[in-house]
């Protein structure tokens, strides 16, 4: 069985606002500026607003000896665009992001679609149209096929400031923490934020999690917003490996969230499962 | 023991906008209370039949005041405008900057150093040059601006 078949924790009303599905991959050597415009075109129709970005970094994910090396600079020469490009769709609510060296599948919540569309039914095969829609552009382009280096799997949860006093009542294991119900010396924390990671079993990556209070920029709002980030290697570049590796990062988040969070919110974001 | 690994930030690819508590400016939080309070004036609260201040503007108030507070500059001067908009305003030496948000969520600019007075739209493009030219009175060009009105300049 495998693990996107598996039954996970599932929530009726979950906090998440986005979903994020990344894969990073060498640089492809002859695309260029223009081919932005023309992947444009392609898609234009359902993705009709464009927006010019900055580039992202690859942050790739190591293990072992090398994870313990000092972060070190690097200098490169790049004879590609520094560019990314977003093409956003009608609804605002899906987003493809490209450059040289990247392809990025966002599905955000907005007002008109407020519930959360699930990975299996929507997500994933939106990104495996997108994908492939992708790749058959590059191959009319006679452009090599990336050779996928990292795929990343994201939700970003906006946890608003009702329902819960504490931290404590927001994450498990907080209860322990010094002075968390505010029973000694220290009051209860004003704030917190973690940025927290966990190995996956033989390397086949990492999850973290960032909890970092915020203000939404949308409305004003203060949130706490909770990210959870499943980065790793997929065994070829193939599509299938991809779609198998986004699997595995997105059950390490939804259990991963289901640990980590308290079950006093699992009842306020409707467990179901 | 634990292995200690690269502590990675948040990927940038979400799409999602918020400002991390820590990264902006500490006045942030206030500005956005005295924003929801003229948010809350009711109608013909300066005497002069002026509207009272909708959600919209309220909303986009606190836009520009997020990407102003990750520039890290000071407080600005907060105001209703007749007719239901709202002023950031800000005095540096003999440079002032003014954003005003329109009751209908639009946003223009207005800069002065001395006798020499732009306008225009306000962009989230131009707003941070608008911010480095006011902390540091180095001239900017206005390149989005520029495409309208070729020979201008700021500073």
């Amino acid at each position: 069985m495998d693990s996107a078949s598996r039954v996970l924790p599932d929530f009726a009303n979950p906090p998440v606002v986005e979903t994020v599905l990344d894969v990073s991959f060498s640089p492809l050597s002859s695309w260029g500026i223009p081919h932005f415009g023309l992947f444009w075109q392609s898609i234009r129709e359902e993705y009709p607003t464009f927006k010019d970005q900055p580039p992202i970094l690859l942050q790739p994910e190591y293990y072992g000896e090398k994870a313990l090396q000092p972060l070190t600079m690097a200098l490169e020469f790049m004879n590609q665009p520094e560019a990314r490009c977003w093409f956003e769709d009608i609804s605002g609510a899906r987003l493809i992001q490209v450059q040289h060296d990247r392809f990025i599948y966002n599905w955000r919540k907005t007002e008109e679609y407020r519930e959360y569309p699930h990975y299996e039914h929507v997500i994933r095969p939106a990104f495996e149209k997108e994908w492939k829609r992708f790749c058959i552009f590059l191959e009319q382009e006679r452009i090599n096929l990336p050779e996928v280096q990292q795929c990343e799997v994201q939700y970003v949860n906006h946890i608003e400031l009702s329902g819960w006093s504490s931290f404590a009542d927001l994450v498990d294991g907080l209860a322990d923490w010094p002075s968390a119900r505010g029973e000694k010396f220290l009051p209860i924390p004003e704030n917190a934020s973690f940025n927290i990671s966990y190995l996956m079993p033989e390397n086949a990556g990492r999850l973290r999690i960032i909890m970092q209070p915020a203000i939404r920029r949308f409305d004003g709002k203060p949130i706490v917003q909770l990210n959870l980030v499943a980065r790793g290697r997929p065994l070829s570049s193939e599509t299938e490996d991809i779609l198998r590796w986004f699997d595995l990062g997105r059950e390490w988040i939804v259990r991963g969230f289901t640990d980590f969070t308290s079950a006093k919110m699992h009842q306020t974001w409707e467990r179901i499962v | 023991m634990p292995a200690i690994t690269q502590v990675a930030p948040i990927s940038p690819n979400q799409w999602s906008r918020v400002a991390p508590l820590g990264s902006v400016a500490d006045w942030y939080v206030d500005s956005l209370e005295s924003v929801r309070r003229l948010g809350n004036m009711p109608e013909n609260w300066d005497g002069y039949r002026s509207s009272s201040i909708p959600v919209r503007a309220t909303i986009a108030a606190g836009y520009v005041l997020s990407v102003v507070a990750e520039h890290m500059m000071v407080p600005p001067h907060i105001a209703p405008v007749p007719g239901g908009g709202i002023q950031l305003e800000w005095d540096r030496d003999s440079r002032s900057l003014e954003l005003e948000i329109h009751p209908n969520g639009h946003l223009e600019f207005l800069v002065c150093e001395g006798d020499e007075m732009v306008d225009g739209p306000l962009s989230e493009r131009i707003l941070p040059y608008l911010l480095h030219w006011l902390r540091t009175g180095i001239p900017v060009l206005l390149t989005e601006y520029e495409a309208r009105k070729p020979s201008t300049h700021i500073g």
